[in-house]
């Protein structure tokens, strides 16, 4: 675990990720969730962009017996990770504001992801 | 204008204007080659630091073969190329006939570290104590991911 000043450094650099698959179809929103929360953990500012499928992810809002990746992209917003998700992607698939977590902003891919990718330091993409 | 499949001097197409009746070379579209593209270097201007992140099994699609080809071309163009192999992305050490094993293999030769999921090399069922000697299992992978991605690379390409 990163010491506060070394947290404080990091917090210079942004690590953005784009998830494109939804959860449940393979471990694509898990590797972007638990990415996510080891870079906010070392203090990194962090984006995290469902796009496509990826949207999905927002709409998993209840506790579940079993592997939650909704529950951990709550966590992510907890714990500060920027998320947003695209909102032509959201409509195509009747994703509406009350379907989906609160923190996660609904907003246009090509202003939001191009400003998020223009303002990384690294950009990792999951949708295998 | 009319143009014609004739191949002309610059291997384009014969156009020919009607109405002066003139024959106007177009030379062929220029597309980059490998010598033309800028690249990139690493921030203090030596070897370029390149990490893929491979989540997808070579049996089920052919992108992760493609990634490996492309890796090793980074790799011979004299940059550094690491591999982590990540959820179905560890079934790339089976090989399992797709010839995966064999390009990570190579690539470790040539100087790629390669990891790998503990977690999900775990789970996928396969030996951990049989594993090439190249191949570096690590137990927290998303922190090593992370580490790795914005510390020691210049560019991640993911899959």
């Amino acid at each position: 675990m990163a010491t506060r000043e070394q947290k404080e450094k990091n917090a210079e650099k942004v690590l953005t990720i784009i998830l494109t698959r939804g959860p449940y179809l393979s471990d694509a929103a898990d590797h972007a969730v638990n990415t996510a929360l080891a870079a906010r953990k070392e203090g990194y500012t962090v984006n995290l962009f469902m796009y496509l499928d990826g949207v999905w992810l927002s709409h998993l809002k209840y506790d579940k017996d079993f592997n939650n990746p909704g529950e951990w992209l709550s966590w992510c917003i907890r714990k500060g990770v920027n998320v947003a998700q695209c909102d032509s992607c959201s409509d195509a698939r009747d994703l509406a504001n009350g379907d989906i977590v609160e923190g996660s902003n609904v907003t246009a891919v090509y202003t939001t992801l191009t400003r998020m990718i223009a303002g990384s330091d690294r950009v990792i993409t999951f949708n295998g | 204008m009319i143009c014609s499949f004739t191949p002309g001097s610059f291997g384009g197409l014969a156009c020919q204007q009607s109405s002066m009746d003139r024959t106007v070379e177009i030379p062929p579209k220029i597309y980059p080659t490998r010598d033309r593209i800028p690249v990139p270097v690493s921030k203090d201007g030596n070897q370029l630091k390149v990490g893929f992140v491979i989540t997808a099994t070579a049996s089920r699609e052919q992108e992760p073969l493609r990634m490996l080809a492309m890796a090793r071309s980074i790799q011979e163009r004299g940059d550094h190329v690491d591999l982590f192999l990540l959820g179905d992305g560890v079934q790339l050490i089976r090989g399992s006939g797709t010839g995966s094993l064999d390009a990570l293999g190579e690539l470790a030769e040539m100087g790629s570290r390669v990891f790998l999921s503990g977690e999900h090399l775990k789970a996928s069922g396969a030996d951990v104590e049989s594993l090439p000697h190249w191949a570096e299992t690590v137990e927290r992978p998303y922190d090593i991911l992370v580490k790795l991605s914005m510390e020691e690379w210049d560019r991640v390409v993911s899959l």
